[in-house]
């Protein structure tokens, strides 16, 4: 079993599911910290985000946090909000095959690990929280690392009543498409299917819904600028 | 002083030589590990990227590379290749399309044995041994005069061999098959090499028995270190076959492969591995190295490499129960002759001197 970083003692568990928050509670004993269940409902991300900073030194979030009313905000956005305020900071759901894609992969970038339920146990969330120790230092492991690199736009799509985006990223697999919020990308940029943009992506990431991009910028478009493309 | 560097990048290929004079990129595979290879070894200025041909997994990560704003690439060569119509491959024209208007970047519509005159470095020769340029005309897809096979893109792949001192060093051969094979020895009877990147990965050639194709390839660059550049998750490489015909026409010669082969081992280890030298590998995700990168020094009289053959081995003796470099994993197809017990450990009477021992 990995040491913990020595400056973490009390881990916040958020939880709209008060069983499964026991559940986490047990883990985080066992893996040697003190659980901290809060609720029982918050409004803003902004305070849950303080309630942390004020009780704990880290967080496990779920991350459907809105079906029970627990949160206007899911899980994914608060440990993006806890990252900017160097808080470490967990992302637990059972949800990732259709969360991953849109709802997670917006905030991706800030959430350094996204743990499924049946993957969380006491050493997982050890080394998880030690990784974010790492990652809020700006020591990224290479599947975290984002490079600039080329993507190809598929296609637009709507999912759940929101602009998605799929795209292929050649040099991270160029046989798998990967969609992700259009929201991410500046107003302007061409969506059209075919069109390519550069954006940074963590090309090493080993599964999809490890994936994140930021920073999209034009391309050269093979159409307007000459390029002879098929 | 030169080193080349075989980068684990999982399965593809990717090799960096450096010398006084810069670097020389010979194949981009997928993912991160050469640019953290780059940053690592603080190289931002790359003379010239060599493509063997455009499969993926050597090509993905040249777009990555030429998006990389710090890192100027002076040239790039690769061979045409008219059918080919992947998006990859076309997201390719449009990083290189971008990178010569740009940022100059000189891009080579050719990479064939008479590329090798503007490739000539001080006491290190970058030799391209194929395809010729009149194979290169006929390309992949197409058929040579006098009822030749069709050549695919892997026939048409570039050979590309670093000569040291006049002393030929490495081979790296792209994914080679036996039909280029047939080219190649037609031009160069003995492309001779301490150091085979073995080809496709030790995949099948094609249609020709994996082998004797191997053993064919063996014998005649007659290699000490014969390295596969494969991952662990992908296409169940190196071939059984691959290895027995290694071992049959070199059985001296150290087999290297970048990560732990299923066929090796059911288990990867469960602590990180001590044998292995400082610079990225894909397979540090997991434990899955065996050999990981590897990276040779020319200058001396006899290069040396890491990781020490000594150690790689003593790694492979004790994670890999079944690792075939060593004769113990079941050769599909082989029947142990009388006395043969099934197990095939190679002579050690040859190889290179390594680093560390």
């Amino acid at each position: 079993m990995m040491v913990a970083e020595p400056e973490i003692r009390r881990v916040a568990i958020v939880d709209d599911d008060p069983s499964q928050a026991d559940v986490m509670s047990e883990l985080i004993r066992d893996a040697g910290y003190e659980p901290i269940i809060l609720g029982p409902r918050f409004e803003h991300v902004d305070d849950l985000v303080s309630k942390i900073r004020k009780s704990a030194d880290a967080a496990i979030c779920d991350h459907r946090l809105q079906p029970r009313g627990f949160a206007r905000f899911n899980g994914a956005e608060a440990v993006a909000a806890l990252f900017e305020v160097s808080v470490p900071s967990i992302l637990v759901t059972q949800y990732i095959d259709i969360d991953a894609d849109v709802s997670i992969r917006r905030w991706r970038r800030h959430v350094p690990v996204l743990l499924s339920r049946d993957e969380a146990d006491p050493d997982r969330i050890l080394q998880g929280l030690n990784q974010c120790v790492r990652e809020l230092r700006g020591e990224h492991l290479a599947s975290r690392r984002p490079w600039r690199t080329l993507i190809q736009v598929d296609d637009t799509n709507q999912e759940s009543g929101e602009q998605v985006v799929d795209a292929h990223i050649p040099s991270w697999n160029p046989h798998l498409a990967v969609r992700f919020p259009a929201a991410l990308v500046p107003p302007g940029l061409n969506l059209a299917p075919g069109a390519y943009l550069f954006a940074k992506v963590n090309i090493g990431a080993d599964r999809a819904e490890d994936l994140y991009l930021f920073d999209f910028e034009r391309a050269p478009d093979p159409e307007s600028e000459g390029v002879l493309l098929g | 002083m030169a080193e080349l560097t075989i980068l684990d990048v999982g399965h593809g290929n990717c090799a960096i030589l450096r010398d006084d004079r810069g670097a020389v990129i010979i194949d981009a595979g997928l993912g991160e590990t050469l640019l953290e290879f780059l940053e690592q070894r603080e190289i931002t200025v790359i003379d010239a990227v060599l493509i063997s041909h455009a499969d993926a997994d050597h090509i993905a990560g040249l777009l990555t590379l030429l998006a990389q704003e710090h890192i100027a690439v002076g040239a790039v060569f690769l061979n045409t290749e008219t059918l080919r119509q992947t998006a990859l491959w076309h997201a390719l024209l449009v990083a290189l399309t971008d990178a010569r208007r740009r940022r100059a970047v000189k891009v080579h519509a050719q990479l064939t044995s008479t590329s090798s005159e503007l490739l000539r470095r001080d006491e290190i020769e970058i030799q391209i041994l194929a395809p010729s340029p009149e194979i290169a005309l006929v390309g992949a897809g197409g058929q040579p005069p006098g009822d030749r096979p069709l050549l695919s893109a892997n026939a048409m792949s570039a050979v590309v061999r670093i000569v040291v001192n006049e002393i030929p060093e490495v081979l790296l051969p792209g994914d080679l098959d036996a039909v280029g094979l047939e080219h190649l020895l037609a031009e160069y009877p003995e492309p001779r090499a301490r150091v085979l990147v073995f080809p496709h990965h030790g995949g099948r050639p094609a249609r020709a028995d994996p082998e004797d194709f191997a053993a064919r390839l063996c014998a005649v660059v007659r290699a000490d270190l014969v390295v596969f550049s494969i991952s662990r998750r992908k296409h169940a490489t190196p071939q059984p076959e691959v290895i027995r015909g290694v071992l049959q026409a070199a059985p001296g010669a150290h087999i290297a492969c970048t990560q732990l082969s299923e066929r090796c081992a059911a288990r990867l280890p469960s602590a990180p591995p001590t044998h292995l030298n400082e610079r990225p590998a894909r397979g540090h995700v997991g434990n899955a190295c065996c050999a990981g990168t590897i990276e040779l020094t020319f200058g001396n009289a006899t290069p040396t490499y890491t990781p020490a053959r000594s150690s790689h081995q003593a790694f492979v003796e004790r994670e890999a129960p079944t690792a075939l470099c060593m004769g113990r994993g079941t050769f599909v197809g082989h029947t142990p002759e009388a006395g043969e017990g099934g197990e095939q450990r190679p002579s050690r009477r040859r190889g290179l001197p390594v680093a560390g021992k």
